[in-house]
């Protein structure tokens, strides 16, 4: 690994905290406890202390309210789109300020730019990429063959996927639907998958300042009415709301032949699909497009000393060969193109070419919905596409109440 | 008329046998009193009456009727509880009246008979009254009124004066027993309290492990015990038992050597024991029952003088404060007829003929001359008495 | 000293850690919360400035969620107390019978309680899942047609409920028990010597006697309605689009999702001042007609 952290010598030992999104004992731990080892120990005077601290959201919840009680954690991996959240609070250090050298200014943009969008305000930059994905199609290709398409051939398109999905939805002789065409998850944050078509239809959900949206566009309700049509109209979707978390487990039962989710599944996929299964980008429309999600490592307010500390730490992190390091063993998107070149890398794609397909989609890539009050914000939006997905309410409704409200959320950032 | 009768009554729990066949009549009108230690059956007994328990075999007759497998509401009697089973939340006159709304008694009638049960009660004052505002006293007659507003002639009673004071108790005896006389109630009274029972019985139905020890009137209980069991449980103090063993002369208390208490013939003995009621014996100038005074307990009207005789303890109740002193040397004489004997083995009676009976008083040793007439020297025969009725588990 | 005034010293000695307990954890917090919900959230970039009862206002007017969580809190309340409580006293009146295997029932009937609200939110999680789990199999067993539970807004919310109820009857069973049991069983036999049946009994004796547990139940299961929030966030998030999510949820949500503190405390305030009213009505109300022992 590249030796990069020069500390100064005669410094006091500096413990530098991180609060890190995995529950305890999960097998990402021994990875960062791997990782905070061995920078502590090739570096003079820093200790890397990782807290893991459970999911996303109580990650954020932990580091505002340890913030707010004036106990801050020096490091955290949080979600990209949480950084209007983190700037409005005041917590976080611009990356961009304090990479001066050009060294470092240099290491700022080794990342794919896509990874960039969601942690640029202001014209700096306040996240650096790290636990990225983006969502991908798997497809069964037993199931493909069962139903006489090409089990090399995903859909390509919108109609593609209607097409494909209707020859493969089975049913049993009571009428009930035994598999599915294709499962698109919409519960929790159904916005994000959502992403995938809005951008696929060339269409932008939100503007950089990220305090106007843009959801009644009509490419937008074009876009919902296509995801509703799959299963009221088609009937290649299951109606209703479709939980995120059980559709790996749908997919390995046979009950969809085709699912959207993120690449972080791809290893679970690997190991528990009982059919051979082939993974790629999300089908065109317009364009081709999704977006990125995940977490970014963020630089919590301290004093310069403990701030600079930190920024060598997560240059460290992020170096080619860490990089490729950690999107072997997790499943996550090496952030930079250099990681890609590196020879693990290359060996891992090689022996797994689905691992390239989420790095392909990259340049297709967009920023994920993020704005000032992001999660009040995308919750709205949540909402009015689960009304619509229920039909609770026509697509076009929907989006126009969800768009009045989350603008008016947004009018003190205007 | 409500005439009770129990045919061959048994109840089992598991391998238990708590009544073990049991036959009874109690006549119509009498108080009769299911007497006896805890565990003897009189509870049981009581609740097959009442229908709150099932009889494992055996016929339950009331007035003729054969009632053993009708509910508790179809045999024509009330009840009242050891702990009155008063409904809490209902005031007096609610509880007093809670079975006649069951039975849908007209209104008018109900009024009536809570006002004469309150009336015979003197609860008048206290029918808007919770339970619990009321004394122990109080409790018991609204139970009694709930009792006699069903106007049914059997009434039974479990224990019902146990959680009152003295004082209390021998008054709600006293009343008891008017309220069943006036009234005119079958009443069966469950008690372990002899006294309760010799004061309020016609008859006492004693029992013991599921049996019946004696069923006869207080009196008769009392001066005729059947067994040892009844003689040793009724009385206050309870009659003295002492085993008896042969010597030269005849029996006299084991461990003793005299006075000779029954002569023998010389034939094979059983073992006996002798049963003395501790008022029967006085202190005597001459001679007696040789006995050291231990200890003394004064009553007030009379004392319990604590002896030892031969090894054995000996109660005697000598009237108004006895100077005797711990340790002192006393002799005890009584006459013949209050000597009863029982066979060590089982218990029972065993009558001793005393037809010749001579005016010698060397039977006694010496048992003075006050007593001379009584205390005749009987020339015993051994025989038992003839079984008192019991009848086996087998029976019915 | 003052002998009296060294025992009132003394007396406040004595309550004195309870207080600042008290003070420190219930009283401050319910008071600094009732302030904050007068001024808007305060963000690193932006100080917070008083808006009077500018949240309150917004509740009714501007926020169709909080309205609709309110209604959808109601409704929960509504259908899972009274469904709770008769069933936890139908349950506890029959164990209290002398029957076989009483102990297994009355343990089987507990057990939904013993288990914390997010494992039993995960038992249910698969019975209600789409296809293959168990509800929907037993449905297909049937040629029903599959019902997605969770994930409509039709059924979410009775879904909830359900868990709900499932978990708190048990609860309610036991102090059903408790209470059934310090009854003599003298009273029963006493009201069958007067020929009342099983179900008047009940009705008259046995209820009458159990209102000061139903009125301790019922106070437990409003505040219970109220504060519910484990079961949501583990099944179904409020979704789909708020169909199933309650006050307390949303309390969170704007907390700690939005952190819009100050709007929470305004929600928090609703829903203190909820449950103020419902149990001051309940124990002055219901007090008075409630026999205690």
């Amino acid at each position: 690994m590249a030796l990069i952290a020069a500390a100064p010598a005669a410094r006091a030992e500096l413990e530098l905290t991180l609060n890190f999104p995995v529950a305890v004992g999960g097998p990402i731990t021994a990875i960062i406890d791997e990782y905070a080892k061995t920078y502590s120990e090739q570096t003079e005077g820093v200790t890397i202390l990782p807290v893991y601290t459970g999911s996303y959201q109580d990650t954020i919840t932990r580091t505002v309210t340890a913030f707010k009680g004036g106990n801050p954690p020096d490091m955290a991996v949080l979600l990209a789109v949480d950084t209007f959240t983190l700037y409005d609070e005041d917590m976080i250090v611009a990356i961009s300020d304090l990479a001066q050298s050009d060294e470092e200014k240099a290491w700022l943009a080794s990342f794919y730019p896509a990874f960039l969008e969601n942690g640029s305000i202001d014209g700096q930059l306040w996240g650096v990429p790290f636990q990225r994905s983006t969502p991908v199609l798997y497809w069964n290709k037993e199931a493909f063959a069962a139903a006489g398409l090409d089990p090399e051939v995903p859909p390509a398109t919108w109609e593609e996927q209607v097409e494909f999905g209707k020859q493969l939805t089975l049913k049993d002789s009571a009428g009930n639907v035994t598999q599915y065409g294709v499962q698109i998850p919409t519960s929790g944050f159904p916005y994000w998958l959502f992403q995938g078509l809005t951008t696929q239809n060339d269409v932008i959900l939100m503007n950089q300042d990220g305090n106007e949206v843009n959801f009644d566009d009509p490419k937008v309700v074009e876009a919902l009415e296509y995801l509703v049509a799959l299963s009221k109209e088609h009937g290649v979707m299951a109606p209703d709301i479709i939980e995120w978390g059980t559709t790996p487990q749908d997919f390995f039962q046979g009950r969809t032949a085709m699912m959207w989710t993120t690449t972080g599944n791809l290893t679970n996929v690997r190991n528990n699909a009982p059919f051979e299964f082939g993974v790629a980008m999300l089908p065109a429309h317009v364009r081709r497009g999704a977006p990125t999600g995940g977490g970014n490592l963020f630089i919590l307010h301290s004093d310069p000393e403990r701030e600079q500390a930190s920024l060598d730490f997560i240059r460290w992190l992020t170096t080619p060969e860490n990089q490729a390091d950690w999107s072997i063993k997790t499943g996550y998107v090496a952030t930079s193109p250099a990681a890609w070149e590196t020879p693990a890398m290359q060996e891992y794609a090689s022996e797994f070419p689905p691992a390239t397909v989420a790095r392909d989609q990259l340049e297709f890539a967009v920023a994920e919905l993020s704005t000032h009050e992001n999660q009040r914000v995308t919750k709205v939006f949540n909402d009015g596409l689960q009304a619509a997905i229920t039909g609770a309410a026509e697509p076009a409704a929907a989006l126009a109440t969800a768009q009045e409200e989350a603008m008016r959320i947004l009018a003190p950032y205007r | 008329m409500p005439e009770v009768v129990l045919d061959g009554l048994t109840r089992r729990f598991g391998e238990t046998t708590a009544l073990a066949g049991i036959d009874l009549v109690i006549a119509d009108g009498a108080f009769a009193v299911l007497l006896g230690p805890s565990g003897c059956g009189k509870s049981t007994t009581l609740r097959l009456i009442a229908g709150l328990d099932t009889a494992t075999s055996g016929r339950i007759r009331i007035d003729g009727t054969d009632v053993t497998d009708r509910p508790p509401a179809k045999r024509g009697l009330s009840m009242v509880f050891q702990n009155y089973a008063l409904f809490p939340h209902l005031s007096v006159a609610e509880n007093i009246l809670f079975g006649l709304k069951v039975r849908r008694v007209p209104s008018a009638e109900r009024r009536r008979r809570l006002e004469r049960a309150a009336d015979i009660l003197g609860l008048g004052q206290l029918l808007a009254r919770k339970p619990a505002q009321l004394s122990g006293g109080q409790q018991q007659r609204v139970a009694l009124a709930r009792a006699i507003v069903a106007e049914s002639r059997l009434c039974l009673m479990d224990e019902p004066l146990s959680n009152l004071d003295a004082k209390l108790r021998a008054e709600m005896r006293h009343e008891i027993r008017e309220l069943q006389r006036r009234l005119d109630m079958t009443m069966i009274y469950v008690t372990h309290d002899q006294a309760e029972a010799l004061s309020m019985a016609d008859q006492v139905v004693l029992m013991r492990d599921g049996r019946i020890e004696q069923d006869a009137a207080p009196a008769e209980l009392y001066e005729r015990p059947a067994t040892a069991f009844a003689a040793s449980f009724v009385g206050t103090p309870p009659m003295n038992l002492l085993p008896l063993e042969a010597s030269a002369g005849g029996l006299v208390v084991a461990g003793t050597t005299g006075p000779v208490l029954a002569e023998t013939d010389g034939a094979q003995q059983p073992d006996l024991l002798l049963g003395i009621r501790p008022e029967a014996l006085q202190p005597q100038d001459g001679p007696g029952l040789p006995v050291t005074v231990t200890d003394l307990d004064y009553q007030g009207a009379d004392t319990v003088l604590v002896c030892d005789l031969g090894g054995h303890t000996l109660l005697a109740r000598v009237p108004g404060h006895a100077a005797a002193a711990p340790g002192s040397k006393l002799q005890l004489a009584c006459t013949a007829a209050d000597l009863a004997f029982f066979s060590a083995a089982d218990g029972r009676r065993v009558a001793l003929s005393a037809a010749d009976t001579t005016n010698q008083p060397r039977i006694l040793g010496g048992v003075t001359s006050w007593t001379r007439s009584h205390c005749s020297p009987p020339r015993p025969s051994w025989r038992s008495s003839p079984p008192p009725p019991r009848p086996g588990p087998s029976s019915s | 000293m003052d002998r009296r005034l060294l025992t009132t010293l003394y007396a406040w000695l004595l309550v004195l850690p309870a207080m600042v307990l008290l003070v420190a954890f219930t009283h401050y917090p319910t008071v600094a919360t009732f302030w904050a919900s007068f001024f808007s959230t305060a963000r690193g970039r932006r100080p917070a400035n008083f808006l009077g009862l500018d949240h309150y206002r917004r509740m009714i007017t501007d926020d169709p969620v909080f309205l609709q969580v309110v209604w959808n809190n109601f409704l929960y309340a509504l259908v899972t107390i009274p469904l709770s409580i008769g069933i936890a006293l139908l349950m506890a009146l029959w164990v209290n019978e002398r029957l076989a295997g009483r102990g297994f029932l009355r343990m089987a009937y507990f057990t939904p309680t013993v288990l914390p609200m997010v494992a039993a939110a995960n038992i249910w999680l698969f019975f209600y899942t789409p296809g293959f789990g168990l509800l929907n199999q037993i449905i297909a067993l049937f040629g029903g047609p599959e019902v997605n539970f969770l994930g409509s807004p039709e059924t979410a919310l009775w879904s909830v409920m359900a868990v709900s109820v499932w978990k708190e009857a048990g609860f309610f069973m036991i102090f059903y028990l408790a209470a059934l049991q310090s009854i003599p069983p003298s009273l029963k036999e006493a009201a069958k010597l007067e020929g009342a049946s099983d179900f008047h009994f009940v009705r008259r004796i046995v209820l009458p006697l159990l209102m000061p547990t139903t009125l301790f139940v019922l106070v437990n299961a409003v505040i219970g309605a109220f504060r519910v929030v484990d079961h949501i966030v583990a099944m179904t998030g409020g979704g789909p689009s708020n169909a199933s999510s309650l006050l307390l949820f949303y309390i969170y949500e704007t907390g700690f999702k939005f952190w819009d503190t100050s709007y929470a405390a305004a929600l928090t305030v609703v829903l203190l001042a909820v449950l103020i009213t419902v149990s001051v009505l309940q124990v002055t109300v219901l007090d008075k007609r409630i026999h205690y022992r």
